[in-house]
């Protein structure tokens, strides 16, 4: 027998343990809802069509497919526990150091460190120079972005813009360290590839972040305070 | 058959005709279809939590005979979408029925 095989749901409350796997409790809760809602209906439709309740409900699970399926593409729509974590990060982040300025200070450090990262255009106008410039002008901005946003007093709104804020501080940082790669010949500077590697994929992580905060009708902002206090990324929510 | 990408506009179609729950809207599409659009229902609701995300639709609870369904609705934004999508799929299925028709 197999280690690696396929789990199935041999009964709704399974399936629905398969499908939201990961996801964060608003997510599940709605899930469950309308799978629920949805067996029910199925199941009575099979039973009032002559089948015995064991065979309608048999015949409503099979109807709904595979579990894993469904889990994918549920994730690809809702947020995953790991992903409201991190939000509640970005908003504890934004509430402590950002409207005191402590944020702003460190951002400016980064910039004046970024800043020390451009090629030097050795007495002449070179392309890198100029863009390796224009590159940490756009991280300051940004920067300054996310301190006026942590300003306000409402924090409900200003989440999706801190993400969007962070997903282009990052994409802007892996520029630029692409830009000091191509215009330098330093050894340290071409082993932080795989940094800009990175930054490129956490911009991406946040870029997707930003698509699913746009999602009606789910609590995340209270949820994300809740996680921050009480569950650790990546932890199963019990149901 | 496989209809992958197209589920959304059927579900936008369906809902051009009033609101509906999401079961109904699974029946009506394999009925209209006569069949031959058949689909796995639990992949029903990520689509529609989907296009919800994406404000072309909204939803709403409704008790009903003792039982909660979550209605779902057309948004002006999902009116606008879902004439630019039938647009769309009707000139590629068109398109390929002539190649086929040619063969």
């Amino acid at each position: 027998m197999s280690i690696f095989r396929k789990r199935q749901a041999q009964n709704v409350s399974e399936w629905l343990e398969i499908a939201t796997e990961a996801l964060a409790p608003a997510a599940k809760e709605r899930i469950r809802a309308d799978i629920a809602s949805h067996y029910d209906e199925a199941v009575d439709e099979h039973f009032q069509n002559g089948l015995p309740m064991p065979a309608a409900h048999a015949a409503a699970l099979a109807e709904l497919g595979d579990a894993k399926i469904a889990a994918r593409r549920f994730r690809r729509a809702h947020l995953t526990q790991s992903e409201l974590w991190h939000v509640a990060c970005l908003l504890q982040y934004a509430l402590l150091y950002g409207r005191s300025g402590v944020g702003l200070v460190l951002n400016l450090g980064f910039c004046w460190f970024f800043w020390l990262m451009v090629p030097a255009s050795g007495g002449r106008v070179s392309f890198g120079n100029i863009l390796g410039h224009v590159l940490v002008a756009l991280i300051l901005v940004c920067s300054l972005a996310d301190f006026i946003l942590a300003k306000r007093k409402s924090a409900s709104p200003i989440v999706p813009w801190l993400v969007l804020i962070q997903s282009l501080r990052y994409l802007l940082f892996g520029m630029l360290i692409l830009t000091c790669l191509a215009w330098q010949d330093e050894i340290e500077v071409r082993a932080s590839v795989p940094l800009a590697l990175f930054t490129f994929g956490y911009s991406l992580f946040h870029f997707q972040l930003r698509n699913k905060l746009g999602k009606a009708g789910e609590d995340w902002m209270g949820e994300s305070v809740a996680a921050r206090n009480e569950i650790p990324p990546d932890k199963p929510v019990a149901s | 058959m496989n209809f992958k990408g197209s589920l959304a506009t059927l579900i936008l179609q369906n809902l051009s005709r009033g609101p509906n729950h999401g079961y109904r809207i699974a029946q009506e599409i394999k009925t209209q279809s006569k069949g031959v659009l058949d689909f796995k229902e639990g992949t029903l609701y990520p689509a529609l939590h989907g296009l919800e995300g994406k404000g072309l639709i909204n939803s709403a609870t409704r008790d009903e005979n003792g039982r909660t369904r979550r209605y779902y609705r057309l948004t002006e934004k999902g009116k606008k979408a879902l004439v630019r999508e039938r647009e769309d799929l009707l000139q590629f299925s068109g398109a390929v029925s002539l190649i086929l028709q040619e063969a």
